[in-house]
């Protein structure tokens, strides 16, 4: 080795972090470097690009948005954001919701209805967190909403990253989407309400029921109706990847159904 | 929809598809006539194919 180097040309190349398109600091892998080696430029990853555009507010000029948030508002529907809340940035981040929810509001959205199905453990860092965080999770885009005045939460729990992959898996998606779709299961008054509640029980984030929020009266805070766009704001694909898959389960379909119109235009 | 790209032929729009590498190292080389040859440990097949040749399965001209 030291014969080659003293023979030949030679350089280090740096591989993680910013120069490899990863946010700063990460450490880099084999797919990231390979990707960035052949491009012959930097390849800007998911994460990086989506805080940047969330960081710079472009996510207002994304076509695919303005076009469903046009959707939304030409039939007077309502816009569902469907992922995991909180700020691991492993599968999501409370940074893009924020992002989404101030695009929709700047879009004249005046419905916008939030199922985080999702405050798990390993979104927050067990260690920093411990398992039972997402009230602090949630300040962030609560206070977004609040001043873009618009978002609601209208489903909570269980955790995506058990929770849909488990082997219980079809139960559990199906008891999530009966909560975020009908409006049926365990109630709460608020999303604060339900944590709560799940907490008194002795039942930590991965494992809170679905929970369904509802008014007064006791009737649901939303659905998802037929015409209602919805979109699913995790940036990693594998937890979300189920609830894309075509089955043959009514709920899907329904999902599915709402979201036609988006599909035939992309 | 989806903020980014989801699974291989997904029906859904997507917000931020996944960046474009126009035209990888592989295929400017051999767009220029010339021979490449790739060398790695079993492994690393499918970082020095898929992921060098900016996320293509089709592999060009060698």
């Amino acid at each position: 080795m030291d014969g080659l180097v003293a023979a030949y040309p030679n350089a280090k190349l740096s591989a993680s972090g910013l120069d490899v398109g990863l946010p700063e600091g990460q450490m880099g892998n084999s797919e990231v470097g390979h990707l960035n080696l052949g491009a012959g430029f930097v390849v800007m990853q998911d994460l990086t690009r989506l805080n940047a555009a969330a960081a710079s507010g472009s996510f207002r000029d994304n076509q695919a948005l303005a076009d469903a948030f046009a959707l939304a508002r030409a039939r007077g529907a309502a816009v569902h954001f469907i992922g995991l809340l909180g700020d691991g940035r492993v599968h999501a981040t409370s940074t893009h919701l924020a992002a989404l929810l101030r695009a929709a509001h700047d879009a004249g959205i005046v419905t916008a209805r939030i199922a985080a199905p999702a405050l798990g453990p390993r979104l927050h860092g067990r260690a920093r967190h411990g398992p039972k965080a997402p009230s602090a999770s949630s300040r962030r885009p609560r206070a977004a909403f609040a001043r873009a005045g618009a978002g609601q939460f209208a489903t909570i729990g269980p955790d995506g990253t058990t929770g849909w992959t488990a082997t219980s898996a079809g139960t559990r998606t199906a008891r999530a989407w009966r909560a975020i779709v009908d409006g049926e299961g365990t109630t709460a008054a608020s999303a604060a309400a339900a944590v709560r509640a799940a907490y008194d029980a002795g039942t930590t984030d991965e494992f809170i029921a679905p929970t369904v929020l509802v008014d007064a009266g006791g009737r649901p805070l939303a659905r998802v109706a037929d015409g209602d766009v919805v979109v699913l704001f995790n940036f990693r694909a594998d937890r979300m990847r189920q609830l894309l898959a075509a089955r043959p389960d009514p709920l899907l379909r329904q999902l599915r159904a709402a979201d036609a119109s988006l599909t035939s235009r992309s | 929809m989806t903020l980014t790209a989801y699974a291989d032929g997904q029906t859904a729009a997507v917000a931020f598809p996944p960046a474009d590498v126009a035209e990888p190292i592989a295929q400017a080389v051999s767009a220029a006539g010339l021979q490449r040859f790739h060398a790695a440990e079993t492994e690393e097949i499918r970082p020095l194919t898929y992921f060098f040749n900016g996320g293509r399965r089709n592999a060009v001209r060698g």
